[in-house]
């Protein structure tokens, strides 16, 4: 009974593992674009200068889409972008 | 099936889920700097600074070229620095924020974990590692903070954290620890605060939160209409810790200040032109001497042709007594070699004032608002030139004196006394940005300072030769 229940929940940790590392794998005949170009990585994120990019597009969509409450929001996001950079970027020898 | 068996076989399921489910949800973001620049010059890097009085980079803090020959070789070097941030979201209102640097002084510095100090051939340190072989500990933690929006409009920050002052940091702009409340109501942002700089009881009996050297804050922005901001601020620094005297060249001892600081600042933008500037006022005591001292600041921006004029105004009160009676004397954290914790940079200076391309090797004439207790007077100009998407340009000059002279000011070498003047010099410099690709630029700044008879006769043999700075500078953000 043991060593059915171990076995079982190896199996479980395993599959769910292989599931993660799956995801990353191009479909048949298609090129990799995350080996070939680091593009469209499963965990890829945004570096800062996308972020805002990103922020600013969608702060352009205005009132169409985001209610006044979102967009403040929004700015918010674009605020603590700029701090990051701002952060970074701080000049001194300190 | 055995008690601990079962505890395992859970144990392995929890970790399992916990290693490879999404549904943990934690944003992940990480962000960094990387920069390396080749500086060319007669001021960083050179005897003329700092460097040459206890600063262990090319120089930390300030131009002190009296009593040195007054011609020295121009140094060649590049520094380097990376800084790395990752911060992790637990959800919209919830993050930990931290933040590390690794830089090198300069390259050939020191290695094997080689503190980067001249002379100093043991034990490990921050800005070394930078000489064949590397392979020495030179992470350093910039901040670590708590960022969370405990309530509706009330956001915390708790721990070492990047904080400034609203009067473009002629005050304080560094990194330290305490907590910080801010508030947004409609038009309305209050701000207050409590931040620890230093705690010496260790040092001084075995006490802690006896000896120390605090600032308590309160802060309030108004957005009046569209074109009109106002702000408020009130600031008490009390510094009762072994540290720096704020008002001294290398002096440091236990210390005495309680300094009440006043500020109003405003912004007015109408069509092209945007106006800004602050007033501030301080009152209190400072090592046992009663204290009264000002800054005005005024600055301007203006859409002209195809770029921007911008135009600054600074005067900062100073004193002729730097060691009795009532005085004049600016406190800001702090004014002392090494530890200037706070930054002028709106007047795009790289000589006369602090330069927003330095990283450790950091030297200017005026390095400090307070300026050694002289205080300062200094009138800006410059203009935004940018000439494509992808290269931008600037030009500026800057005009500037001590306020008042005193003993800190550097001795004519014939008389022994101050010079009359309290002019010290005119910058003049130029700088041009190309983007190679996304979030990497390579740039130039190159300075040249004609200095004023406030130096006249300074060094051992003359007068000092005007100082330049050349820097090429190849930038990497993510």
């Amino acid at each position: 009974m043991k060593k059915v229940l171990i076995a079982v929940l190896t199996a479980c940790a395993l599959s769910a593992s292989a599931m993660a590392f799956a995801a990353d794998a191009p479909k048949a005949n298609a090129k990799d674009e995350c080996l070939l170009a680091s593009k469209g990585c499963k965990d890829q994120v945004d570096s800062i200068q996308q972020k805002i990019k990103r922020i600013n597009t969608e702060i352009k969509k205005g009132k169409k889409v985001y209610s006044a409450e979102e967009l403040k929001k929004l700015q918010q996001k674009l605020k603590e972008a700029d701090d990051i950079i701002n952060s970074l970027e701080k000049p001194g020898n300190r | 099936m055995k008690r601990s068996n079962v505890l395992a076989a859970l144990l392995t399921l929890a970790l399992t889920a916990a290693a490879t489910t999404p549904a943990m949800a934690l944003e992940n973001e990480f962000h960094g700097l990387f920069s390396a620049r080749y500086i060319n010059s007669n001021f960083n890097g050179t005897s003329t600074t700092s460097f040459t009085d206890g600063a262990k980079y090319g120089g930390d803090t300030k131009y002190m070229p009296d009593g040195k020959p007054k011609e020295v070789f121009s140094a060649n070097f590049i520094e380097q620095r990376a800084r790395l941030q990752y911060i992790a979201k637990a959800n919209a209102d919830l993050k930990l924020v931290t933040h590390f640097e690794l830089d090198y002084t300069y390259w050939g510095n020191s290695a094997y974990g080689f503190n980067s100090a001249p002379g100093v051939t043991s034990g490990s340190g921050r800005n070394g590692g930078g000489a064949i072989g590397a392979d020495t500990v030179n992470l350093e933690t910039k901040s670590i903070y708590l960022d969370a929006n405990i309530f509706k409009n009330v956001n915390m920050k708790l721990g070492m954290q990047p904080y400034n002052d609203a009067f473009k940091g002629v005050l304080f702009d560094a990194d330290m620890a305490g907590i910080d409340f801010s508030s947004s109501y409609d038009k309305f942002t209050p701000s207050i605060g409590y931040f620890r700089f230093n705690d010496s009881g260790v040092a001084q009996d075995r006490v802690l939160g006896h000896l120390t050297n605090d600032l308590f804050l309160l802060d309030g922005k108004f957005n009046v209409n569209n074109n009109l901001k106002v702000g408020a601020a009130y600031y008490l620094f009390r510094n009762n810790s072994f540290s720096t005297n704020p008002n001294l060249l290398n002096d440091t001892g236990k210390q005495d200040a309680k300094i009440s600081t006043l500020g109003l600042n405003a912004e007015f933008t109408t069509g092209p032109l945007t106006l800004n500037g602050f007033g501030l006022f301080q009152v209190g005591t400072v090592t046992a001497r009663a204290t009264t001292a000002w800054a005005l600041n005024a600055g301007a921006k203006l859409k002209v042709g195809p770029g921007t004029a911008r135009s600054e105004f600074l005067y900062v009160s100073g004193d002729n007594n730097t060691t009795t009676g009532h005085s004049n004397a600016f406190y800001s954290v702090f004014n002392h070699i090494g530890t200037a914790e706070h930054g002028y940079y709106d007047n795009e200076m790289a000589i006369l004032g602090r330069d927003k391309n330095a990283y450790t090797t950091d030297n200017s004439i005026i390095p400090t608002a307070g300026n050694d207790a002289q205080g300062q007077i200094g009138g800006y100009i410059g203009y935004d030139l940018p000439i494509n998407a992808k290269l931008t340009t600037a030009f500026n000059a800057g005009f500037a004196a001590v306020a008042k002279e005193n003993n800190n000011k550097p001795k004519n070498r014939f008389t022994g006394k101050n010079n009359d003047s309290n002019y010290l010099g005119t910058e003049i410099n130029a700088e041009a940005t190309y983007q190679l690709l996304e979030g990497l630029t390579v740039g130039t700044r190159v300075a040249y300072v004609i200095l004023g008879d406030y130096y006249k006769e300074v060094a051992s043999n003359g007068t000092p030769v005007n100082p330049y700075d050349a820097k090429l500078m190849f930038k990497y953000t993510f």
